[in-house]
């Protein structure tokens, strides 16, 4: 199958500069294809939150290319990036960072509002994702009173409503027992069993199995490449 | 044990407190010093902001304290060492009778100044500067027997008791020479009933000792002249006043002439003239101790708005800093710091700030309250260099401590309540999942229904608001579970803002003594309607919900839920804004509409020629032509005892010693009346029936809008042979005329007393009415009359009620300014309160512009509601005032309220702007905290 790349990094560098230099990332490699899952791993410190924020157009980056979908982030000023983002990108976080005084569906539509959708379109299918997610008898409730499950489901729904060209995940399951953590990756898997290309950082070995990739990283570089328990062309299917 | 007392003790009590806490947890105070000093541009701010709050109630204790006794001191310094005074109801009596009282050894062993004098006002003309004022005190004194009543003080500083004064030498008040732009060495020309003398200026004094003499509201321009320099205005021989001092110093003074009395009237028994003796300082001195200080209800309750205003700045701060300090606090916590220390430690920190505030407060609080304070003298009718601030060590100590300890307090509050943070989530900028409602909840709320239950049943304006306020809050609380959150808060506003309204529409509080009440009630109103206006602006979002308008709504979105969904913080702000508005939309459009009022029912006249003195004064045939029509109306002025009666349930009663016109209109003026009554006595259905009744019954008569008595209120003056009773009807309609307005019977008691004239004139069609009162000006000058257009008097009459309206208006700036500032805090508090917020915004695609947008629009919205709420409830106050002064018209400056709301939002999106940039300048990852 010919290779379809949706993400491509070439020799990406990012340099922390405080009463210190470091070199978070050392000129990183990779390619994400359209429709894969691809884990990041590594113990703390080992730049992985660092990549997912260049390669997602949330931080700038002091050397190499990052071209998603097509478009150079390196080339790109503050301003392109962030409407990038709000078109191609959707973001799921380990602190879900729903907006608090925002019911769940007035969070899922946020993405649509912000391409101009009309109010009636983008109720409806921010309600319509709502419902995917077992979640439609919650949307008019505020964060804090849904579940930290629930959150995170309404956090992916808003990553998703808008079909971006990738998902990034960070430690989505980070703050989620065990239980509740099984039905995010399921609802990661499905999702990206529809075609969805999705990103994540997880130090959770059971979530990072289920990705078709998983990069190990260490010291801002890539140290080894694992194939998941899933492959692309079985994700893609 | 008064408040002042208890605050010093609060004050010691807690900075002991904090003072062993830091040197038994020394850890604890080293990390409060060094959080205090990690970032001094932002304690400096701080600082600031909680300075501010501190200056404003400062300047607000020494407003209200030094109020307090500004009648007393105006009226003490005022008289000065005249404790008696001799007079035969104004008239001259015999130069005789002082000599009488002179040698008499009984009376002049029990006093210590004995002194013929002159006391009468009269028209002054300066030659030299072709100016004239007609109503001017003239003092006549002896310079042999001054030293025991004071020296007086040139502008040199030099003393003199006037023996130095060349022949025809008079001194002169400062405001003498602001009246008449007066110099030293000028020709003046004194003008009265009894004719005309021409004396020089021989100096001009300062506002201090015999110079304060009869420096009383409304007449500030005087000339001391010796006896002998006032023929034949005061007729030789002849004097109208024996000036008594009794010595020494306060109320010893006020005792020992009290004691002379009998022995002066013994020696005035003797005399063939109905002389009286009063003892003028202490019933005046009286008088001022006993009622209210005419400001004194309007600036207590009105400081309880600046207060608020600056202790809502002082919350909001502080709030601020506690949700700064949250994550550092947490890790703390994590470390092992228990949740008392991490209270002890907030306090430790806080005290600090709050005591530099309260500290650096004082001196721009004492900068405002000296501009507010010459504000008020001058509204009492009185120099400011007369009554100077006084500053009282209590007040300022009081302020100071009152200031810290709401600092201290809101500190922990604040430290309190972030104490029960989950430390997981404040580590990680989390907010806090809510926690479960204690049972000490529930016992509180029942508590407070109990007390809000006895507050409306009792019979205290104030407290049945308030207590019907908590009752609706309650409810909304209880209804939190079976109502939707924007209905509650819309149902809640509107509870609260009609529970109120009917207090405010009582109109209890304009000019009585339930103003408090009627103040609280208005602030309630603008907190109920901020709430209803803010449960309502997600309706905004729907208003924009139009095709290509997403981003828009996405920017709006976020504010106008951090706004909706939180409405009484937000309303706090709105509310600020909203009362202080109000008032001052009050001020700004008094004068429109006392203007307009008095404009509409002022009369056919369009020039009046006041004349002291010369009742058969005619105006030069020359301008004959120009005019169709002239009115001569006779009166006197009167100097003594004014007591005044409520009339139906008011029964306040005033008194005190006043100089009043006594205008006497003819049978002719009666049957064909010159002017118009405004607020006629129910009794009489026509103006016609009214004069009719004054002309059979003399004690009828008309009062002025600008005396000191209401229409429908009783009043007594003292005459020869004695008290005289009169019943007020109504207000005369004209600029012109002022004091009583009766038939020439009324006043017959008082034909002995200075007397005067006050020409009307009607002028022809297409008359430059201007041009030809100045043309006349030229003419009579040197006669002592001023001319004066309608126009000029309506002026006059407004701006004497302006000087109050202004201090009012100087204080609710201020209470504006510090509004705004909170509304610059509350950006600020969000800035850093949404960090992560911002953050995850920016990640979704917001651009910097639209989180500036966002921050700029939250602030915009509290303003503007809160210039709505201000500028509806400043009319329907307006209006209730309108109502209350019977004005005629209803007008109002639309470009002055404009202007006035665009200063406002000009101001607001000055102090929000930095922290709007803040904001947007926050980068995705930095915000969300997204670190390896």
């Amino acid at each position: 199958m010919e290779k379809d790349t949706i993400v491509q990094a070439r020799r990406l560098r990012k340099v922390y500069r405080g009463a210190n230099e470091v070199e978070a990332l050392r000129g990183i490699d990779l390619a994400v294809e359209r429709g894969e899952m691809v884990a990041i791993v590594g113990p703390s410190g080992s730049g992985k939150t660092t990549l997912l924020n260049c390669l997602s157009g949330l931080d700038a980056f002091d050397g190499g290319q990052v071209v998603v979908d097509g478009q150079d982030l390196s080339t790109m000023s503050d301003r392109a990036r962030t409407a990038y983002r709000s078109k191609n990108m959707g973001f799921v976080f380990q602190a879900f960072n729903l907006l608090p005084v925002l019911s769940a569906v007035e969070n899922v539509e946020i993405p649509l509002l912000l391409q101009n959708l009309n109010s009636r379109d983008s109720r409806r299918r921010s309600l319509e994702m709502l419902e995917t997610l077992g979640l439609a008898h919650r949307a008019n409730h505020r964060p804090d009173q849904l579940s930290g499950g629930e959150q995170q489901r309404v956090a992916v729904a808003r990553a998703l409503v808008h079909k971006p060209a990738v998902v990034w995940a960070d430690e989505p399951t980070g703050n989620l027992d065990t239980e509740v953590t099984q039905v995010i990756v399921e609802l990661l898997v499905r999702m990206n069993k529809d075609g969805q290309t999705i990103v994540l950082v997880t130090h959770n070995p059971q979530v990072a199995e289920r990705a078709a990739r998983t990069l190990h990283m260490r010291d801002g570089r890539i140290e080894r490449t694992d194939q998941g328990d899933r492959s692309a062309a079985e994700a893609a299917q | 044990m008064d408040l002042v007392t208890v605050l010093v003790a609060l004050f010691i009590g807690a900075y002991a407190t904090i003072a062993l806490i830091a040197w038994r947890r020394p850890l604890l105070g080293r990390l409060a010093m060094r959080e205090a000093v990690r970032r001094p541009a932002q304690s400096m701010l701080l600082v600031a902001g909680l300075m501010t709050g501190t200056a404003a109630i400062l300047a607000m204790s020494l407003i209200v304290d030094s109020a307090v006794n500004l009648d007393l001191l105006a009226t003490e310094l005022g008289w000065g060492h005249v404790d008696l005074q001799v007079t035969k109801g104004g008239g001259f009596f015999s130069r005789s009778v002082a000599d009488d009282l002179t040698s008499d050894p009984a009376v002049r062993s029990r006093l210590s100044g004995i002194q013929a004098g002159a006391d009468l006002l009269a028209g002054v003309t300066d030659l030299d500067r072709n100016m004239v004022s007609p109503m001017v005190r003239i003092v006549g004194y002896e310079p042999a027997s001054q030293a025991p009543f004071g020296e007086f003080t040139l502008l040199n500083g030099s003393q003199t008791t006037g023996a130095d004064l060349g022949p025809g030498s008079v001194l002169i008040s400062r405001y003498a020479v602001d009246a008449l732009d007066a110099h030293q060495g000028d020709l003046l020309r004194i003008t009265s009933a009894g004719g005309a003398v021409d004396v020089h200026v021989g100096g001009i004094l300062q506002a201090k000792g015999a110079g304060l003499f009869g420096g009383g509201p409304g007449i500030l321009a005087i000339v001391y002249a010796p006896l002998a320099s006032l023929a034949p205005v005061v007729p030789d021989g002849m004097i109208n006043v024996v000036r008594l001092s009794a010595g020494g110093e306060g109320q010893g003074e006020i005792d020992r002439a009290h004691r002379a009395v009998p022995f002066v009237e013994s020696v005035l028994g003797r005399s063939s003239e109905p002389l009286v003796v009063q003892e003028v300082k202490a019933n005046d001195l009286k008088v001022a101790g006993e009622g209210p200080s005419a400001g004194r209800p309007f600036l207590t309750s009105f400081a309880v708005i600046i207060l608020a205003a600056g202790t809502l700045l002082v919350v909001n701060l502080m709030f601020a800093l506690s949700e700064e300090r949250r994550p550092r606090l947490a890790v703390l916590r994590a470390l092992g710091l228990t949740r008392s220390g991490q209270v002890m430690l907030s306090l430790l920190e806080g005290s600090l700030y709050a005591l530099a505030a309260g500290l650096v407060g004082i001196v721009p609080g004492f900068v405002f309250a000296g501009v507010m304070w010459r504000q008020l003298v001058v509204s009492f009718g009185a120099p400011p260099d007369l009554v100077p601030l006084a500053p009282q060590t209590s007040s300022l100590i009081g302020a100071v401590t009152l200031g810290t300890l709401i600092t201290l307090a809101t500190v922990g509050l604040a430290s309190f309540r972030g104490s029960r943070m989950s430390i997981a989530a404040a580590v990680k900028e989390l907010p806090d999942r809510p926690g479960r409602r204690s049972r000490w909840r529930t016992a509180g709320i029942v508590a407070l229904v109990l007390a809000a239950l006895a507050a409306v049943v009792v019979n205290v304006p104030a407290a049945r608001v308030m207590g019907g306020t908590v009752l609706i809050s309650v409810a909304a609380l209880i209804a939190a579970r079976r109502l939707r959150p924007r209905p509650r808060a819309a149902l809640l506003g509107l509870a609260i803002a009609g529970w109120n309204l009917l207090e405010v529409g009582r109109g209890s509080g304009v000019g009585g003594s339930d103003f408090i009440a009627w103040v609280i009630s208005a602030l309630l109103v603008s907190f109920g309607l901020a709430i209803l206006g803010i449960a309502g602006y997600p309706l905004l979002e729907t208003l924009i919900a139009m095709p290509g308008l997403g981003r828009t709504r996405a920017a709006l979105r976020p504010s106008l839920a951090y706004l909706s969904r939180r409405p009484v913080p937000a309303a706090l702000g709105v509310t600020t804004i909203g009362i202080v508005l109000s008032f001052l939309v009050d001020v700004q459009q008094v004068q429109v509409v006392s203007e307009a009022s008095l404009e509409r029912s002022a009369g056919r006249f369009d020039i009046a020629v006041l004349s002291p003195g010369n009742q058969d004064f005619a105006i030069p045939s020359q301008f004959s032509n120009q005019l169709t029509e002239q009115e001569s109306i006779a009166g006197h002025i009167y100097t003594g005892s004014v007591r005044t009666y409520g009339s139906g349930a008011n029964n306040d009663t005033t008194a005190g010693h006043q100089t009043l016109a006594l205008v006497a209109l003819t049978a002719d003026q009666l049957t064909h009346p010159v002017f118009t009554i405004a607020n006629r006595d129910g009794r009489y259905a026509t103006d016609a029936d009214a004069f009719r009744a004054m002309t059979s019954d003399p004690s009828l008569v008309l009062v002025n809008n600008n005396m000191n008595i209401g229409d429908h209120n009783d009043v007594e003056l003292q005459s020869v042979s004695g008290t005289i009773h009169y019943r007020a009807i109504g207000t005369v309609n004209s600029p012109f005329v002022s004091g009583l307005v009766g038939s020439e019977s009324s006043f017959a008691a008082f034909s002995d007393l200075p007397a005067g004239n006050i020409l009307l004139l009607k002028t022809a069609p297409a008359t430059d009415v201007a041009a030809l009162a100045r043309q006349i000006q030229q003419t009579v000058i040197r006669e002592g009359a001023q001319v004066i257009t309608r126009q000029q008097a309506i002026r006059q009459e407004v701006l004497m009620g302006l000087a109050f309206w202004n201090l009012i208006g100087i204080l609710f700036t201020v209470g504006l300014i510090v509004g705004v500032a909170s509304i610059g805090i509350i950006a600020l508090r969000a800035v850093v309160e949404r960090r992560r917020a911002i953050g995850l915004l920016r990640s979704l695609g917001f651009g910097p512009g639209m989180i500036m947008y966002g921050i700029l629009v939250e602030a915009l919205l509290t303003a503007l509601t809160g210039a709505a709420i201000g500028v509806g409830l400043g009319l329907y106050e307006l209006s209730q005032y309108i109502t209350a002064s019977h004005l005629a018209v209803s007008v109002l400056d639309y470009a002055a309220l404009a202007r006035t709301v665009a200063l406002i939002l000009g101001a607001v999106i000055v102090v929000t702007i930095l922290p709007a940039l803040q904001a947007s300048r926050l980068a995705p990852a930095q915000a969300l905290r997204l670190i390896d």
